[in-house]
């Protein structure tokens, strides 16, 4: 009885504290001014640029929207976003779609994000703060809750639970490790923040150059890493037809890289899909201008790289724009 | 390192042989014990054996004969080492043991003795336990107490707090770091926030899980031996070790260290015991060189100690006469630290090379460039050490018996433990991480 009356009690506790913390997190998150929270918030509730660039850091260090709006004669926005993958890049474009309809998406995609990966389904937390103001992004991040979760099973079908909605009851948790942000984007401006592309300055060096073969030669070495996750060719297949249904064109665009280019599997995959869908697949990897060191800060392109592919770029999308008028 | 339900028949083998053993041994005499002792080690060593080590020893026959130019014909097995593989068997083998020396009754009831060796919390990751001090409660009759309980609860909560915001919130430095240290060339500030962080994250995820460990066991009434005595708060190096992994160090000491004389013949055997002791727990912890190399260097510096032993106590008396006690306890305690720091190098490095590139890295001049993009982790890293080095102090000078600092009026408490909660619930991280330890 004594046990019961402490737990009721300090339940009780929890859930006022989570309420009223969960209801200041949620002010202070959507009230930042400055850092990715705040540019986040801004592309899904403001942007309304002609051209939409999506896809992980190699889009949002890559791709200079300015560049690119200049050739297109459009506004740009580099929605590109750490770490995601096609997930993100769906979700977002959903939220976009109740806003507005953008002339022109371009998705950066590096083949072997069609890999599963098990961390490209953590990274969605990004997307938590969003989960109770934004319905079109809740399937989204419910597959954080089945990743490894086989839904056919028997137990399953009993009790349909997913751990990331039973989370979700918490008003906390969906500004789980917000809090530094929080601070930072209400009182440190950042340094560069043109339409969301965040250029790096640094020049690769061959050492460097070689580690980041190595560590890919690695990652890569087994079977397992290698398997094309279905969950992320349906999303690649439903962000392109949500785009054509709604007459958005779609360019999938591969930037340079300096790793190794998996050109099996994953690279046959999404090429398949592209043609399938009759988009364009632009692919950067083996031009041998822009696979230059001095372009590269790390795996990302530097300012001078990202430039130069942007123009490039920017020509390309062009032409395929003026044809397909 | 993995679940695969199939393993279940690994262990069910070595209980049923390690069962039969223990009956045996009390039964024999003379000779026959000692027999059927080494025939229970044996099962249990070659079940070890076959699965950690079976591809480790294979390679390094490879490397030497490659070194002759002769191939090596023996192939390489495919084998997942099965989860808490080398803890249970520790386990199961200090049953044995014990029966042999007489200090424990074998244990007839089959069910009794599969629940010591299952025995869920301390399962997969310890703490090793020994039969005198486990076999006999689960005879015992336990009643539901809600002070226990209540208790056993505190424990698992400052073990999960340890585990999810302190060691996974450090954990994405060290990652970042160690994974790839070419990347960070000339960044010797980053190598020393490293490997510091590695330290504090190594001890958070295991005592965190030992903590969850011994308080799942005593909600359900069961009291089981310590882990971790607040290693960082020790004033000397051979303190921190007595104070660190007490279950595995302890099962050493009696299984290995005493068997071989200890210090009885002369410092010189006794220092070729430590190094044999610790040349072993470094193979324990993983099939790999790069543990053996840890653990030599913590021999180092505590046979360093031992040979030295009048000039160290003439050095702690300095240090001490210098100011007050409080000074000479942080420098002694920022001492051991660093002798703790820098062999564990080798402990999270991925190969021997790249530990010895960090570690220079660390001593060699370069600039104070931190990982990019790493305020956020530093930020939040740095809150979670104050709060354990601020409860650890509380535990070690204030109150021996206490979990965490609670308040003593009963608002403040519930406000107290929910804040902990909610703590967990902003700074934890709670994405896909795994215990370290669990490979082991």
């Amino acid at each position: 009885m004594k046990f019961l009356k402490i737990a009721a009690i300090l339940l009780v506790v929890i859930a006022a504290l989570d309420f009223a913390i969960g209801k200041l997190l949620h002010h202070y998150y959507f009230t930042e001014k400055y850092g990715k929270d705040a540019e986040m918030t801004y592309v899904f509730t403001k942007v309304n640029s002609d051209v939409i660039i999506t896809g992980s850091s190699r889009a949002r260090r890559n791709y200079n929207p300015n560049i690119i709006g200049d050739s297109l004669n459009m506004s740009c926005y580099n929605a590109g976003h750490d770490g995601q993958s096609l997930f993100y890049d769906l979700a977002l474009l959903k939220v976009l779609n109740q806003r507005y309809h953008p002339k022109l998406v371009v998705v950066d995609l590096l083949p072997e994000e069609i890999y599963y990966n098990p961390i490209h389904y953590d990274r969605l937390s990004v997307l938590l703060p969003y989960y109770h103001d934004f319905f079109e992004i809740r399937n989204t991040v419910n597959l954080r809750g089945l990743d490894k979760i086989d839904t056919s099973a028997t137990w399953y079908k009993v009790l349909p639970l997913n751990k990331e909605k039973v989370k979700l009851l918490s008003n906390i948790y969906p500004y789980n490790s917000t809090l530094y942000d929080i601070i930072m984007g209400h009182y440190k401006k950042e340094k560069y923040a043109l339409s969301g592309f965040y250029p790096l300055q640094e020049t690769l060096t061959p050492d460097k150059a070689k580690d980041i073969l190595r560590q890919y030669k690695e990652l890569y070495s087994k079977p397992s890493a290698k398997l094309i996750d279905p969950n992320k060719v349906n999303y690649l297949k439903a962000l392109i037809e949500m785009c054509q249904r709604n007459n958005i064109k779609v360019v999938i665009a591969l930037s340079p890289a300096i790793e190794y280019i998996d050109r099996e599997e994953a690279y046959e995959t999404i090429g398949t899909i592209a043609a399938e869908h009759n988009i364009p697949f632009m692919d950067y990897t083996l031009h041998k201008e822009l696979l230059n060191l001095n372009y590269f800060a790390d795996n990302h392109m530097n300012f001078n790289g990202a430039n130069q592919f942007s123009s490039e770029l920017g020509h390309e999308l062009k032409s395929y724009m003026d044809t397909t008028k | 390192m993995f679940f695969i339900p199939v393993y279940i028949l690994i262990l069910a083998f070595t209980i049923v042989i390690d069962y039969f053993a223990g009956i045996l041994i009390e039964n024999a005499k003379g000779k026959r014990r000692k027999a059927f002792l080494l025939m229970s080690l044996a099962a249990n060593l070659g079940v070890l054996a076959f699965f950690k080590y079976y591809n480790f020893i294979n390679q390094n026959i490879t490397d030497v004969l490659h070194l002759a130019h002769v191939n090596n014909s023996i192939p390489y097995l495919y084998i997942i080492l099965p989860i808490g593989l080398s803890f249970h068997t520790f386990q199961a083998m200090s049953y044995t043991i014990e029966v042999y020396r007489g200090n424990q009754r074998s244990e007839r009831h089959f069910g009794i003795y599969a629940l010591y060796v299952m025995f869920y919390p301390q399962l997969v990751a310890g703490p090793i336990e020994r039969p005198q001090n486990l076999i006999w409660q689960f005879r015992e009759k336990h009643k539901f107490d809600s002070d226990r309980v209540i208790g056993g609860l505190k424990l698992m909560l400052w073990g999960l707090f340890k585990k999810v915001v302190i060691a996974d919130r450090l954990s994405v430095y060290v990652a970042d770091v160690f994974n790839s240290p070419h990347q960070h060339a000339g960044e010797t500030l980053t190598f020393w926030i490293a490997s510091v962080f590695f330290t504090w994250q190594l001890y958070c995820d295991f005592s965190g899980y030992s903590d969850i460990a011994i308080g799942t066991a005593q909600v359900m009434g069961f009291k089981l031996m310590t882990n971790f005595r607040r290693p960082f708060l020790a004033h000397s190096f051979a303190e921190l070790w007595q104070r660190w992994h007490i279950s595995l160090t302890s099962w050493f000491t009696d299984y290995v260290f005493k068997p071989l004389g200890s210090y009885r013949k002369g410092i010189a055997i006794g220092i070729l015991n430590l190094i044999i002791v610790m040349f072993l727990s470094g193979l324990w912890h993983g099939a790999n060189w790069t543990y053996v190399v840890c653990f030599l260097s913590f021999a180092f510096f505590l046979c360093v100690r031992i040979i030295f032993k009048n000039q160290v106590k003439r050095f702690d008396k300095a240090i001490y006469s210098i100011g007050p006690p409080i000074f000479g306890n942080i420098v002694c305690t920022l001492i051991q630290f660093v002798q703790a720091v820098l062999p564990l190098v080798f402990f999270r490095a991925r190969t021997i090379s790249d530990g010895v590139y960090i570690l220079r890295s660390m001593f060699s001049p370069g600039n104070c460039n931190l990982v990019r993009g790493s305020g956020e982790t530093l930020f939040y890293s740095i809150i979670g050490i104050i709060v354990l080095y601020s409860v650890e102090i509380y535990q070690e000078y204030f109150n021996n018996n206490a979990i965490l600092p609670e308040p003593r009026n009963m608002p403040a408490k519930y406000i107290f433990y929910a804040t902990v909660v909610v703590l967990i619930l902003m700074l934890g991280v709670f994405d896909g991480s795994q215990f370290i330890y669990f490979q082991f």
